[in-house]
């Protein structure tokens, strides 16, 4: 599948600023990490791209053929997982898969149950699908999400925001699935997260304000934090005045000091020790924001040994 | 078919999820309870014999029609914003990009929605069913599963899909589900109370005024009407469907999708714009004006008249339903010779063929209705001729019922709860009555000339199919063995000859069990359904004593009126309940009877009412009555019931016989024709099932106001307003005067003759005497017998008839036509004495005084009646006058009853008659005479509001200057319930602080003890205007020089109309004033007050028109006539008295 994005534009109406401002790339096979901060411009990117609402200007070619010209044929061959996913709460797990196989017109009953069956193994709720999603927690709410937008087993799959409130554990496993996913289908997943796409993507674009600032191979913005990328301890008299001159993309507590990770284009502060840039590491660079504190949750998993 | 499979996948997904809601499972409870408990309450009622419901299947239906309303709110409050579930779970987004077309997840939320409630409703079905089942096990009869399947694809179901369809359309609208649940409920009550029932049944939905209820005679009869209408909602439903799918919040799959919407939805449109369109076709203005028209055009000329009919009818045949040839022997009965002769055919029977008797043709002009054939040579004066024409067809239902407007002819107003059921040729019953024009009548049938009644003798064949009864005017021949000309099989021939000339025929057939029996030399046949047949074989052990009672009534018949039962075959038929519905909406006097037949509605359950009855009967008298007595008791109290019923004048003249007496026999001409043709026979009526029913079961006459309002009405609010309204328009028109407009003001003409002029003869049979009024009335009714009558004819003979009674019987009439006044009578004494008759005896005598307190005069019937003896008389008393009249009974009379004809009283006035023991050695005498000026005593005063001893300060300053008055000033309001001589008004206003009281005051004209009364506006009509009445109020009285006594009242204990106060004590001279303070616990009525003067010679007199009873809080000097809490003799109501009376 190869979709390519020419000069789309949106401006929503009453609004003072374009929610996209001329984005055009290129998608192919492979995960997409569709980065940039809150109000950047990624789910209405998505809503467009899932036939959900119409750009303002410019086009997009879906294996050549006009987005909204194919709408029903574009529909057939999407999945999408958007950023506020909801299931019917009287329904079971299955029953709603079933639901939503129907509506993607699989209608012979036994391609349906063994897709349901599939889909259900597929992201590890074979066990609850008798059970009414009403009672689901949020991380096997965004599981059956992601059950329901790869019932079709779409070439694209569209995954908006999907690590959104979930708990640490839940959102590595939820990178283990969209990661297995990605094996044999183009992933767009938006995210104002690093560390969901970090692991898994070829290919990484960045929005910011509307406009894409970078769209290119991981390694290429990791490349431009490369010698910028720190790791120091200093107490809480120091972080404050550390993180007034450089992004802080980490801070961990040890001890009565803080281990702190940062990165910036100043000379290194005293006792820094310098360290291979991540692309999360490279993010906050090219963007210059600070982490989302709640990463660092994530972080202190992922050295528990669950990543 | 991918598509299709798609949508009832979602279909059933939707349901389920509707199914498992808490708030349907909670709706879907309440409606299968309601119609379930009703189901089971109204099947205990008709198994013990009391049916609710008219017929079979209106009381089975009763519970699914109340489930037709409910499932109406039921959609509103479940499916509201059909999309906001989908939001509320935000399953929205994900359901917008699936490949599924917006057209097929509508459609499948719809279906899903749908099939949830019509699941529902086949529930509550299957529990009506399973009821009626049950009812009828115990009924013995057969239960049938059409109905309620009919009503649920031509009632439930559309409605259900209608409603879902709009419900979806406004949620797409307005996107607020309790904005839509709102809307959506507000459009069901107002299409349930309001719309539903006019403009031909346009709004109505959910058929909810249709005609489909069930009869085993003719099933759901012709529906074609309603299906029409079924068929524009569901096109309306696929508008409002193409509707929500167009406002959906997706992107549409493709410009093809958008455009498929919206051709559905335009097609739609369209489709539903074209069903309405037919529908007002079918009864177009145009057709009627297009008729009308024709029939100046075609009908101008003369009539000829009618000799003989030779019909040759043939019934449901393969190429038509009605095959007719008919020849017609014609006289022209004019002084021209008629070159043309016009009759009036149904437009839907096709003329094939038009002959002399030789068979040469007749040229023809057909146009609607009216037909014209030329003929060969001038029909001379006095000369007959034949002709033959051959026709067939289907009876076209718009082509009669048509009424003569100002300037077209039109249908009644109620077209879609009639249907088309006022005539039909089905396969299972055939009902052709003579209005439908199923056979060439004389003249143009929309005539503005006078139509004289076309008197003729027939010879009638009809052939039917073999399962089929033919009933028809005339005797039924036997078949002559010899006859060759044998009908083909399956099919069978009857021959009617009707050799007694009558006005019209009918043809009636159906599956019928015949009962015959030769009665007083009239050949009696009762047709029956066969599931209906235990009603008639309920009598079979009897059969003798029922044919005896039978014979008895006929000549009671006879007797009773002076005109003898003119046919020599009086047949009995069943027919379709739903017919007297039609004919109601007609408002049309004798809709089931026809020359020789009666028609009583279908009835199931009649026999299980017998047996009951014969049972209780029976355990009353402890098995000391004969069986055959009870079942003789109980036929005739069906007759009386279905036949004599007085209920009410036009349910009664529905099925009256004397219509065949009176109205069949003669033609009705000049001025003042409808009080002989409708006046005279409902009073004739009323007279008969009175006098019969008396006759037969030893029971009183009816106690009721000769005139006034209806005896059943007496204690109906309504009743009483229209009556105070027609009152009112008596006193501005005459009933000359209303005779003359009665083409533009048909309904008040009719209720104007069901009051005045029913009374006139009332009035005219008291005074001539019983006796003497049949006697002209046989008279009469042999000299006119197939001739013309005229009210001046009845007159004439009226007034030279010699009688005792000192009236004028011509000023009475002159005056009861041409007048605009309406007097009203006042019982002002009633006292008795006991008389040495000289002889040794006693005799009672009994003085009355009556006063007529308006102008004009009037006449009254008064009526003492003792245990077994009763003396009446009959008094004209002038405008303005009082008379005594003196009477005299040989036993104690206890009571007086004065019968007003045709006055304001709404109802008779009595009083009991008090006597003293003591025996007085005088002269008893009987006279009647006016009461001199000097004599009289006013009996009551009574002060309106609209009166000058009425006041109520109005405040001129403005509240904010005067914080501290409250309640606004009193303000006059119109109200028909209200007191009033001529304008019934009474004033209001809300509680104050006592500043603003209303007062009504009078001068005593008499020392006396007087009883004084409020009159309280009827709390329902109170409430209707929105005020909401006070908790409580008072009321000062001031008496005996200058007391003061403050009642506080409860409007809880009040009743609307007069409730006394208490009997109060005044000087001549002094100033009574009643004054109702507005300091109260709510909104507060001033209306008018009574001070009623109490005779010393009788004060237990209760001569109230209804004397309504306020027992507690007395505090009045009559409060100590009586043991604390107990109401005084006066204080009876009246409903009290009679019962102690009677």
């Amino acid at each position: 599948m190869y979709i390519e994005i020419r000069d789309l534009s949106m401006m929503y109406p009453g609004a003072s600023q374009a929610a996209l401002d001329g984005v055009s790339m290129e998608l192919r096979h492979g995960t997409t990490g569709l980065l940039g901060p809150n109000g950047a411009g990624k789910t209405t990117l998505i809503k467009i791209l899932s036939t959900q609402m119409l750009p303002t200007a410019g086009q997009v070619l879906v294996d050549g053929r006009d987005l909204q010209e194919q709408r029903a044929a574009v529909r057939r061959s999407f999945g999408y997982l958007p950023q506020n996913f909801g299931a019917y709460p009287d329904l079971t797990a299955w029953e709603f898969l079933d639901y939503m196989a129907r509506l993607s017109h699989l209608n012979h009953r036994s391609e349906r149950s063994e897709r349901v069956h599939q889909a259900l193994q597929e992201v590890g709720l074979m066990n609850e699908g008798d059970r009414r999603t009403g009672t689901f927690s949020g991380g096997m709410m965004r599981r059956l999400g992601i059950a329901q937008a790869i019932l079709t087993e779409p070439d694209f799959l569209l995954v908006d925001e999907p690590t959104v409130g979930l708990d640490p554990e839940e959102r590595i496993r939820f990178r283990r699935i969209l990661g297995r996913l990605s094996e044999n289908r183009a992933i767009l997943i938006s995210t104002h997260i690093v560390g969901d796409i970090s692991s898994t993507c070829e290919d990484v674009a960045v929005l910011s304000g509307g406009r894409l600032l970078f769209h290119g191979h991981p390694d290429v913005l990791v490349r431009q934090a490369a010698g910028r990328t720190w790791n120091l301890y200093v107490d809480d008299a120091g972080f404050e005045a550390l993180s007034r001159q450089f992004n802080v993309v980490g801070v961990a507590p040890e001890g009565d000091m803080l281990a702190v990770r940062v990165v910036g284009d100043q000379d290194p502060p005293t006792g820094a020790e310098p360290v291979e840039p991540s692309l999360e590491d490279a993010y906050v660079h090219f963007m210059g924001v600070d982490v989302d504190p709640t990463e660092l949750e994530v972080a202190v998993v992922e050295e528990a040994g669950l990543a | 078919m991918r598509a299709l499979r798609a949508i009832l996948g979602i279909a059933r997904y939707e349901r389920i999820m509707l199914m498992r809601t808490v708030r349907f499972r909670i709706l879907g409870a309440i409606a299968i309870a309601i119609p379930l408990v009703l189901g089971i309450l109204l099947a205990v009622l008709e198994a013990q014999g009391l049916e609710l419901g008219a017929g079979l299947a209106a009381g089975a239906f009763v519970p699914f029609y109340v489930y037709s309303y409910l499932q109406t709110l039921m959609i509103a409050l479940l499916v509201g914003d059909f999309r906001a579930a989908d939001q509320r779970v935000r399953a929205a987004e994900v359901i917008g990009a699936r490949p599924v077309s917006t057209v097929e997840l509508v459609a499948g939320k719809f279906l899903g929605v749908v099939g949830a409630m019509g699941l529902l409703s086949v529930a509550v079905l299957v529990l009506s069913v399973a009821v009626q089942a049950a009812k009828m096990s115990i009924t013995g009869t057969p239960v049938s599963l059409a109905p309620y399947v009919s009503s649920l694809l031509l009632m439930t179901l559309p409605a259900l899909i209608y409603m879902v369809a709009l419900t979806f359309l406004l949620g797409a609208v307005l996107r607020q589900q309790a904005a839509v649940s709102l809307v959506a409920i507000v459009y069901t009550l107002a299409v349930l109370f309001y719309l539903g029932n006019r403009y031909g049944g346009f709004f109505d939905f959910g058929a909810f005024y249709a005609p489909l209820y069930y009869s085993d005679l003719i099933g759901l009869g012709d529906i074609r009407r309603v299906i029409d209408q079924r068929l524009f909602y569901l096109a309306l439903a696929m508008a409002a469907f193409g509707g929500a799918v167009e406002l959906y919040p997706r992107l549409p799959h493709s410009r093809r999708a958008t455009l498929a919407v919206r051709s559905l939805t335009l097609g739609s449109v369209a489709a539903a714009l074209v069903l309405l369109g037919y529908m007002q076709q079918q009864d177009a203005a145009s057709q009627r004006e297009r008729e009308r028209l024709l029939q100046e055009q075609l009908g101008a000329g003369p009539a000829p008249q009618m000799v003989h009919y030779v019909l040759d009818v043939k019934l449901l045949t393969a190429s038509a339903p009605l095959h007719v040839r008919a020849e017609l022997q014609c006289r022209n009965p004019h002084s021209v010779p008629l070159d043309t002769l016009v009759f009036a055919l149904n437009p839907g029977l096709r003329l094939h063929r038009a002959t002399s008797a030789s068979g040469a043709p007749l040229a023809v002009a057909r146009g609607e209705s009216v037909l014209r054939l030329g003929l060969l040579e001038p029909l001379l004066p006095g000369d007959s001729t034949v002709v033959v024409l051959e026709y067939a067809g289907d009876i076209d239902r718009n082509g009669f019922d048509l009424r003569r407007g100002e300037r077209s002819l039109h249908k009644g107003r109620w077209d879609f709860m009639k249907g088309d059921l006022t005539a039909w040729i089905r396969p299972r019953s055939t009902y052709l009555p003579p209005r439908s024009l199923w056979y060439p009548v004389a003249g143009a049938w929309y005539t503005d000339g006078e139509r004289l009644k076309p008197f003729a003798t027939a010879e009638i064949q009809v052939e039917v199919p073999a399962a089929l009864e033919v009933i028809t005017q005339g005797q039924r021949l036997a078949a002559a063995p010899d006859d060759t000309d044998l009908p083909p099989a399956a099919r069978t021939r009857s021959t009617w000859l009707v050799e007694h000339p009558v006005p019209e025929f009918s043809l009636l057939a159906g599956h019928y069990m015949r009962y015959e029996a030769s009665i007083n030399g009239v050949d009696c046949a009762l047709y029956v359904h066969p599931d209906h047949r235990r009603q008639v074989e309920f009598f079979a052990d009897t059969r003798e004593r029922i044919v005896d009672t039978a014979a008895q009534l006929l000549d009671a018949l006879e007797q009773e009126t002076g005109l003898p039962y003119p046919y020599p075959r009086l047949s009995i038929v069943e027919v379709p309940f739903v017919i007297q519905w039609y004919y109601e909406g007609w408002r049309e006097s004798g809709g089931l009877v026809h020359p020789g037949i009666l028609m009583l509605e279908e009835d199931v359950l009649m026999e299980q009412r017998f047996a009951l009855n014969l049972r209780q009967r029976q355990e009353r008298f402890g098995g000391n009555i004969d069986p055959s007595e009870i079942k003789a008791q109980l036929f005739l109290q069906a007759m009386f019931d279905n036949f004599l019923s007085g209920v009410r004048p036009r349910g009664g003249m529905r099925r009256s016989p004397v219509l065949h007496l009176w109205n069949f026999e003669r033609s009705f001409v000049s001025q003042q024709a409808p009080l002989l043709e409708h006046a005279m026979p409902l009073f004739m009526h009323e007279r008969l099932a009175t006098d019969m029913r008396g006759l037969f079961a030893g029971g009183r006459r009816w106690f009721g106001m000769r005139g006034g309002m209806r005896p059943s009405d007496a204690g109906s609010n309504d009743a009483a307003a229209a009556w105070d309204a027609l009152i009112l328009e008596l006193q501005q028109r005459s009933l000359a005067e209303l005779d003359a407009a009665a083409a533009t003001e048909p309904e008040l003409y009719r209720d104007v003759l069901e009051a005045k002029g029913k009374s006139l003869f009332g009035a005219v049979q008291a005074v001539l005497g019983g006796d003497v009024f049949r006697q002209l009335v046989s008279r009469l009714g042999a000299e006119t017998r197939h001739d013309t009558v005229s009210f001046d004819r009845f007159q004439t003979a009226a007034v030279n008839t010699e009688t005792d009674a000192d009236v004028d019987l011509q000023a009475l009439v002159h005056d009861w036509i041409h007048n605009t006044h309406v007097p009203g009578f006042t019982l002002t004494r009633s006292i008795g004495r006991r008389l040495d008759d000289g002889w040794g005896s006693v005799v009672y005598q009994v003085i009355v005084r009556i006063r007529n307190g308006e102008p004009g005069r009037g006449i009254v019937e008064i009526n003492l009646r003792g245990r077994q003896d009763e003396v009446t008389r009959v008094v004209e008393i002038g405008g303005g006058q009082e008379v005594e009249v003196a009477m005299i009974l040989w036993e104690r009379p206890f009571r007086v009853m004065i019968e007003p004809f045709f006055a304001r009283n709404r109802r008779p006035l009595i009083a009991p008659v008090s006597i003293p023991e003591e025996v007085f050695d005088e002269l008893p005498r009987s006279y009647v005479r006016i009461v001199p000026e000097e004599e009289r005593v006013v009996s009551e005063i009574i002060v309106d509001n609209e009166d000058e001893g009425f006041s109520m300060p109005v405040r001129r300053v403005q509240r904010f200057l005067r914080p501290g008055l409250q309640g606004d000033n009193w303000e006059i309001r119109e109200m028909p319930l209200a007191f009033g001589r001529y304008e019934n008004t009474f004033a209001h206003k809300a509680p104050g602080d006592g500043a603003q009281p209303a007062v009504w005051s009078t001068r005593i004209p008499h020392t006396g003890e007087y009883d004084v009364a409020y009159y309280f506006v009827p709390p329902h009509m109170a409430r209707r205007f929105g005020f909401g009445l006070a908790d409580w109020f008072m009321l000062s009285v001031s008496h005996s020089g200058g007391q003061v006594d403050t009642l506080r009242l409860q409007s809880d204990d009040l009743v609307g109309g007069w409730n006394l106060l208490g009997r109060f004590r005044y000087e001549e001279g002094e100033e009574a004033v009643v004054e109702l303070s507005d300091r109260a616990g709510g909104r507060l009525y001033a209306d008018a007050v009574r001070w009623r003067y109490v005779d010393p010679a009788n004060p237990d007199a209760a001569y109230e028109e209804e004397v309504m009873t306020f027992g507690s809080g007395m505090s009045g000097r009559g409060a100590g006539r009586q043991p604390a809490g107990q109401p005084s003799t006066p204080q009876r109501s009246l409903g009290n008295l009679l019962d102690r009376l009677f």
